[in-house]
């Protein structure tokens, strides 16, 4: 597969991989009791020990806390809003262990721009690390069985995250994503719900986890994501040929108002990160990818709070993300 | 009903394609649909790519971009089949020994309670495939097993996972040449395990 991260043109902005196992001697989910969840959390995290991972349990972390690490995208509301379970994260926060979502474990690995092989290879080595003390439950015909049938096989989810500011001006996402077969991928906004993806920024994942195998999939996902990725490139060369100095004006005029705006709803906040990512990758302004990233997680309402170290209402949110901002780009 | 262009996966899409006003109508697999899909982008160039962005709607020929696509409707025998059975059932669906979940508790929440729960509803899951998995096989890796002893055993199984499909279709043309086939790998299995044991002593 094509591996790269490129900085001048960052569509890709990470590539991730879950991996859902369970315990072939413990009940699935909805059968298990609290003894069950804790003979999960301690396996895991004996076999990972010495990997310098850090354990966090659900019940032990305040609803803020939770949901902090969800607009981190570190775990997922089914994990949040259980008591029973836990995270397991690695120093540099590239892997996360979910144990006792719905899945007895699921081990994701997220690294940046388009590097789903390498991602793959991560979650895999802990997944082995963590086979090797205990089996998980397999079965030749279905493969790795998990509670829902639609994962199981590879219980492999591959996904890139991709921010598609250009197709997003000329009104194309839609199109672009209707383009690839319903069946086998899925495209969601990362932040807000719906097709009403704040920020402008998508996740690309394979749907069907059975009857093919991992690398097909990851070859499957990678194309698919080179594909949206050709059509956001095109998009960007049609508006810098069509009027590149209204387009720089554009964005321009919105880097403005992130620099010196009062207030900040977490909306806009969104919108004008996405237009300071392009601009950044134009070469119109000196900002990073990851400055803007950070700067997108921070704003959210929970980080945001933690960060003011108090509950905040939303006008008060609203200057605090406005300062946040002009701090960090000062 | 089988996808025309491979003839191996169920057909999932028709396409209803216009050419020099004459209507011709395939019927895809979702795999063989997204190669088509890809090929189609892939043949346009820069600027006819730019233009279509640009919202320029270039005349050109693309038979395969004015299609016409709609869901296969017509649903399988089988799950017509099993809809009328279920109602009938209720609850009384099969039960998992290990766990006690019972099938039905299964439709309601699509979880399952343990690893045996598989085994339990074995015949239950391949007839009702879940969306999007489509009744396939597992293709990916396992835990710790000799890879080429795996390939073999899998190849002949989904040859006659294919040849019971073919049977249930009618299609015994098809079925008696998939017969052939695992006659034929299972001979050659034979054979190199023959060769092994000489070769042993
Ligand atoms: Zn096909
Ligand atoms: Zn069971």
């Amino acid at each position: 597969m094509n591996e790269r991260v490129d900085p001048m043109n960052s569509i890709a902005l990470s590539s991730q991989v879950r991996l859902a196992r369970n315990f072939a001697d413990i009940p699935f989910s909805p059968r298990m009791q609290p003894a069950d969840y804790e003979r999960v959390i301690e396996r895991t995290e004996a076999a990972l020990c010495g990997e310098h991972y850090t354990l966090k349990r659900m019940a032990q972390l305040r609803w803020s806390a939770r949901e902090c690490m969800m607009e981190a995208q570190l775990i997922r509301p089914e994990l949040a809003q259980t008591d029973e379970g836990a995270l397991l994260l690695n120093e540099d926060k590239t892997v996360a262990v979910m144990l006792g979502e719905e899945d007895h474990l699921r081990v994701q690995a997220v690294l940046p721009g388009l590097q789903l092989g390498a991602a793959m290879q991560l979650a895999e080595r802990v997944e082995h690390t963590i086979e090797r003390e205990r089996g998980f439950a397999f079965d030749r015909r279905w493969g790795y069985l998990t509670v829902r049938p639609d994962d199981a096989g590879t219980g492999l989810h591959a996904s890139v995250t991709l921010h598609l500011a250009a197709l997003y001006m000329l009104g194309r996402v839609d199109r672009v994503i209707r383009a690839l077969p319903k069946k086998d991928f899925e495209v969601r906004g990362v932040y807000g719900a719906g097709n009403d993806a704040c920020g402008q920024i998508y996740q690309l994942s394979n749907r069907v986890t059975l009857g093919r195998t991992e690398e097909e999939i990851l070859e499957m996902v990678g194309q698919a994501a080179d594909e949206v990725m050709k059509h956001e490139r095109a998009a960007r060369q049609a508006l810098l040929e069509n009027d590149r100095l209204k387009l720089e004006d554009k964005l321009m005029r919105s880097y403005g108002i992130l620099l010196h705006a009062r207030l900040l709803s977490l909306n806009e906040l969104m919108d004008r990160l996405s237009s300071a990512r392009l601009a950044a990758d134009l070469g119109l302004i000196d900002v990073t990818q990851a400055q803007l990233s950070s700067l997108m997680i921070d704003g959210q309402p929970a980080t945001l709070e933690r960060i003011a170290g108090h509950r905040l209402e939303q006008r008060d949110g609203d200057v605090m993300r406005a300062q946040i901002v002009q701090r960090a780009l000062a | 009903m089988m996808c025309d262009e491979c003839g191996k996966n169920p057909a999932t899409v028709r396409i209803i394609t216009v050419t020099d006003g004459a209507k011709v109508e395939e019927k895809l697999c979702s795999e063989c649909w997204r190669r088509r899909n890809l090929q189609v982008l892939g043949q346009l160039s820069p600027g006819e790519m730019l233009a279509k962005l640009l919202g320029i709607e270039v005349e050109m020929d693309e038979p395969e971009l004015s299609v016409e696509m709609e869901e296969v409707e017509d649903e399988p025998e089988w799950e017509r089949d099993w809809e009328e059975e279920e109602e009938e059932e209720e609850e009384s669906g099969p039960v998992c020994p290990k766990c006690g979940t019972s099938y039905s508790e299964f439709r309601r929440t699509g979880m399952l309670g343990c690893a045996d729960c598989y085994i339990a509803f074995e015949k239950l899951l391949e007839d009702q495939p879940h969306a999007a998995q489509g009744g396939a096989l597992h293709m990916g890796r396992a835990p710790e097993q000799p890879a080429e002893e795996m390939d073999a055993q899998r190849r002949v199984d989904t040859l006659r996972r294919q040849m019971v499909a073919a049977i249930k279709m009618e299609d015994f043309e098809r079925a008696a040449a998939l017969r052939d086939e695992i006659k034929a790998m299972e001979l050659a299995d034979i054979a190199n395990e023959m060769k092994g044991e000489q070769g042993d002593e």
